[in-house]
């Protein structure tokens, strides 16, 4: 009985085997560059990468079709290979053994937050460029990665900054977020900006993940009578369950927040409720943008009509966009070469203009990419630009570094 | 069954040929999921180790991440190296799984089954609610063992000497649960399952015996853990989430859990299964939920059991 | 005191979401001896019934909830047929097959309404609802008389109609049901049918007040699982005592400490009364 098993399992392993090892010599070499897309397209958090291939594919097709990209005297194809890592620290690290052992990439793209702990040791040794979206990821042991598009969670300085001007009688803040890295993050700047802009921060208690029902939570913080509700950086499922709780719990004030899934919101809120939201991301067809941004836009809506735009959609793409400048500017793919002539570039085209790098005072390194940053107020319903920040000017504000030191070492993302 | 038969000569001769030859024929990549493997067969392996009493216990993987925190804690925070930590952190897992053994002992069957989830989550919570030492979502980094420093064919952060070093450490954890199962005790322990009461009767001391099991099968869940940690080099306690657990059973269930080969045959085929269908991805949990159910209704005894199945209907 | 008022208000609505989920567990859990891992994902399609039909195509709200209770019933009959009934008997494998069931559905759902971010279900009944400083809307208090609606209903079904008694019968002594000549295949269907559909009538009620997502049942099947165990499988009225003790529980520890804290207090309770009491919590479920 045993043995006529076991000769069935060798059969079995056997075949496994010769496929797997079949699949190794297939790989052959071809005259594209390949750039890893390391995020979740798949299970709870398939939200913050799932749009951003809209934007990728968007960008591969324009730059295909126009020859490639040039690299000295070379042109090559660029190609995109996927991981979906689920969300899931592990299975980023896998991908990204996946993508550089054995797809040969020359840069990465990823979401960032405690993907970054998992990955960054193994991506750091193989020298490989990895653009992040959560500057508070860069780190003095991860020297490859940058940030190049996202400013979270710096721009909380800024939106708090504008808050402060524009409503002067608001005078209380409460700030909900997650208790994780992105959120604990977004608590500690919250917190830096709000003291700078004589604001109180009455709670900032920050919520678990497997929070389902919020009704609790808004209570305890709208006890404390706030002014000002920060949605920190919560996950837009969590977003729109707080505002719905906010709003049925009777509260009025203002609202702000690192980002917006706008739809989810105005499903459970009215609109009008939201009116005066400030956030820091304008959806693309934004008059105050760029053209070539606004035909972006465009473009994106013609490929999908019924999907929502977030930043997601195009920050992936901004990545990309800055690592092509960097290639053009080095004459090489090799991703040392772009790393080296990105950070020796004094400034370097962001999506909201030029931006100069910074982040060596709180992060260890000078790798987030600092534009002048857009603040949009919610305007009937959509983001729209009312202002522009600028972080240097901030920190040039007399006692503000000490504050927003004072924070970051409170919540030890400082030592 | 004395006489080795041509094909288990055959198999014992190749498999170590396999074994052996493997990583230096594919990429790193793919040796790294053969390491993956490795661990999970010792992790099957310890799972079947307690269900021999008659226990499914749901905190099996949070088992697992007690190794992995432990090591954690003890090689990434305190500096001690991994060939102390190692034996150290299991010995943290069967001590943990000696604790919570004896609020289980007192169950049986389903209760069992719900009560070792509730003991196994609330470890978990507490990984993410206590900071301090355990790191909260973030979680904690680990780094790769080292055992001669510049010597490259030891460099343990290459993925092919670590997939020779946990090649080792399955081989003897697997050597010793074989010893565990064949023994005095693996006989009482498969007692209690099928004559509870007689093993009472007989006197011998049910509770005892259960904690025992638990602690082993805890110790080299501990082991499969610290061997994940300083492969991965970062844990968080997602990854010891019940999606995991559920993995577990299905691996088990789809080998089978009546012999010493039937989970190990169970994880080597799914794993294999699951990266052959790499390209139908989103899938992939799909196929295992319908193969599971699919083995449940026609071949409850998992995959083990078909040779003879095949056999009565010859 | 406002606060007061509020957590209570809270803790009400909590407990009425938690009777909502559990019974129809309990239920199946009590008559069939089947512990369905899926429950949580049938409540993900009420849910999604809900999106598909009041969301996209327009139909009123209640309309859409009662077929969601009807689509979800029907899935709940058709797997008890495929699949629960070829592990009668068996607690383990009707867990584990029920594992597979969750994986199906939750592919299924992926692939046909796609991943991204959670399906936007508006508010039928957005209007804020007060009591003198302590609020919350429509949508979310309409919970509260739907669960008592939905539990007296299936209380009068259980207590005045034959094939009612006889399902709880079988969940009190199936060996005298056996007796009786109740079929055993009739009752456990029936018991499918309304213990799914009470899991779809959970789904698409709070379908516009949670966030509707194909993972959405993982988070609240196991608390569904604690209330039924501490509230005894197969009793309604312990399941009710249990969703009122655990909903007023979590409500309170998250408002004064936080939700991980509530959820760990949650599985020691449910951990220490199976250690004190054992064969008492599992009532008939366990032979």
């Amino acid at each position: 009985m045993k043995r006529r098993f076991l000769t069935v399992f060798a059969m079995l392993l056997a075949l496994c085997l010769t496929i797997f090892f079949a699949s190794e010599l297939v790989a052959a070499q071809s005259e594209t560059v390949k750039i890893g897309y390391n995020a979740p397209l798949s299970g709870p958090a398939a939200a913050w990468g799932l749009p951003g291939l809209e934007g990728t594919e968007i960008w591969i097709e324009e730059v295909n079709g126009a020859g490639g990209i040039k690299a000295g005297d070379k042109s090559y194809k660029v190609e995109i290979v996927k991981f979906d890592n689920e969300g899931d620290g592990s299975k980023a690290l896998l991908g990204a053994r996946k993508l550089i052992l054995e797809d040969k990439i020359v840069a990465m793209l990823m979401l960032g937050g405690a993907e970054s702990a998992v990955v960054q040791p193994f991506v750091s040794k193989h020298k490989i460029i990895t653009f992040v979206l959560i500057a508070s990821d860069i780190s003095k042991d991860r020297p490859f990665l940058m940030d190049v598009t996202d400013n979270f969670p710096v721009y909380h300085l800024l939106h708090i900054q504008y808050i402060g001007e524009a409503y002067p009688k608001a005078k209380r803040a409460a700030i909900l977020s997650q208790d994780d890295e992105i959120g604990l993050a977004a608590i500690a700047w919250s917190e830096a900006g709000f003291e700078s802009a004589g604001i109180e921060v009455t709670y900032s208690k920050p919520f678990g993940l497997e929070t389902t029902d919020f009704a609790p939570i808004v209570t305890a913080a709208l006890a404390t009578k706030p002014d000002i509700l920060s949605m920190g950086a919560s996950y837009p499922e969590f977003q729109a369950l707080i505002l719905e709780q906010a709003y049925t719990q009777g509260w009025k004030g203002i609202i702000t927040s690192a980002c917006w899934d706008f739809k989810a919101i105005t499903a459970k809120v009215p609109v009008e409720w939201m009116e005066g939201a400030v956030s820091g991301f304008p959806d693309f067809d934004d008059p105050k943008l760029t053209k070539k941004q606004n035909e972006f836009y465009a473009k994106w809506q013609a490929k999908y009509p019924d999907h929502g735009f977030s930043e997601i959609v195009w920050e992936y793409m901004g990545g990309l966009d800055v690592w092509k400048f960097g290639v053009e500017k080095a004459g090489s793919v090799d991703s040392e070469k772009v790393f080296q002539a990105l950070k020796s570039s004094p400034t370097v085209p962001h999506a909201f203009g030029p931006g100069v790098w910074w982040g060596n005072e709180v992060f260890g390194l000078d790798n987030l990419l600092v534009p002048n940053w857009p603040i949009t107020e919610i305007r009937s319903g959509k983001p729209a630009i009312v202002a522009q920040k600028s972080l240097n000017d901030w920190l040039a504000e007399a006692g503000n570094k000490d504050i927003l030191f004072k924070y970051l070492k409170k919540w030890k993302m400082m030592k | 069954m004395l006489k080795i038969s041509y094909k288990q000569a055959f198999i014992l001769g190749t498999l170590p040929v396999v074994l052996i030859s493997a990583p230096f024929a594919i990429s790193g990549y793919k040796v790294d999921l053969l390491t993956t493997l490795l661990i999970n067969i010792i992790l099957v392996s310890s799972f079947r180790l307690i269900t021999t009493t008659g226990g499914w216990s749901l905190a099996h993987v949070p088992m697992m991440g007690c190794g992995a925190y432990a090591t954690a804690l003890l090689s990434g925070s305190l500096g001690i190296p991994f060939w102390i930590s190692l034996p150290a952190a299991a010995l943290a897992a069967a001590l943990t799984g000696l604790a919570i053994s004896y609020p289980l002992s007192r169950t049986k069957g389903f209760a069992f089954f719900v009560a070792s989830f509730a003991a196994g989550e609330a470890i978990r919570l507490c990984w993410i609610r206590f900071k301090i030492p355990f790191g909260g979502h973030k979680g904690l980094t680990i780094p790769a063992p080292v055992l001669f420093e510049n010597v490259a064919w030891m460099d343990f952060e290459e993925a092919v000497p670590y997939y020779f070093l946990t090649l080792t450490v399955t081989l003897l954890s697997l050597m010793i649960m074989y010893r565990f199962n064949a023994s005095r005790i693996g006989d009482t322990w498969r007692a209690l399952a099928s004559e509870e009461n007689l093993a009472k009767s007989i006197g011998i001391n049910i509770v005892k015996y259960k904690m025992l099991a638990f602690s082993v099968g805890s110790f080299f869940a501990g082991v499969a853990g610290v061997l994940l940690a300083h492969r991965l080099w970062a844990i968080e306690p997602h990854q010891f989430g019940f999606t995991t657990t559920l993995y577990l059973l299905v691996w088990v269930v789809f080998g089978g859990s009546q012999t010493f080969t039937g989970p190990i045959v169970g994880v080597v085929v799914l794993t294999f299964l699951a990266e052959l269908l790499r390209p139908l991805v989103e899938w992939v949990p799909m196929i295992f939920g319908a193969i599971i159910i699919l083995i449940l209704i026609y071949l409850p005894n998992g995959l083990e059991s078909l040779p003879s199945k095949l056999r009565l209907n010859k | 005191m406002e606060f007061i008022g509020q957590t209570i208000l809270n803790g009400l609505m909590t407990s009425s979401f938690y009777a909502l989920i559990a019974v129809g567990l309990s239920l199946v859990f009590g008559v069939m001896h089947i512990v369905n891992f899926a429950h949580g994902e049938f409540y993900m399609v009420g849910a999604y019934t809900v999106w598909v039909l009041y969301a996209k195509m327009n139909w009123p709200f209640f309309v859409a909830v009662a077929a969601a209770i009807v689509v979800v019933g029907l899935l709940g009959l058709i797997s008890e047929r495929l699949i629960f009934r070829q592990a009668r008997g068996n607690i383990l494998g009707g867990f584990i097959m029920s594992v597979g069931l969750v994986f199906i559905l939750q592919v299924a759902v992926v692939k046909i309404w796609g991943l991204g971010k959670m399906k936007p279900v508006p508010a039928a009944y957005p209007q804020v609802l007060d009591f003198g400083g302590i609020s919350t809307s429509w949508q979310r208090f309409i919970v509260v008389p739907a669960t008592i609606l939905l539990l007296v209903a299936l209380w009068n079904f259980l207590e005045r109609f034959k094939i009612g008694r006889a399902l709880r019968a079988a969940a009190m002594e199936p060996e005298a049901a056996a007796l009786q000549g109740v079929s055993v295949k009739k009752s456990a269907a029936i018991a499918m049918l309304l213990g799914s559909a009470m899991a779809g009538a959970a789904g698409s009620l709070m379908a516009p007040i949670m966030s509707v997502h194909p993972y959405m049942g993982h988070y609240v099947v196991w608390t569904a699982f604690v209330v039924v165990i501490v509230g005894g499988p197969g009793n309604i009225k312990g399941t009710i005592w249990a969703s009122l003790f655990f909903g007023f529980l979590t409500t309170i520890i998250t408002t004064l400490l936080d939700s991980t804290i509530a959820n760990l207090v949650n599985v020691l309770v449910m951990l220490i009364l199976l250690a004190i009491k054992p064969q008492g919590m599992m009532g008939h479920a366990e032979n």
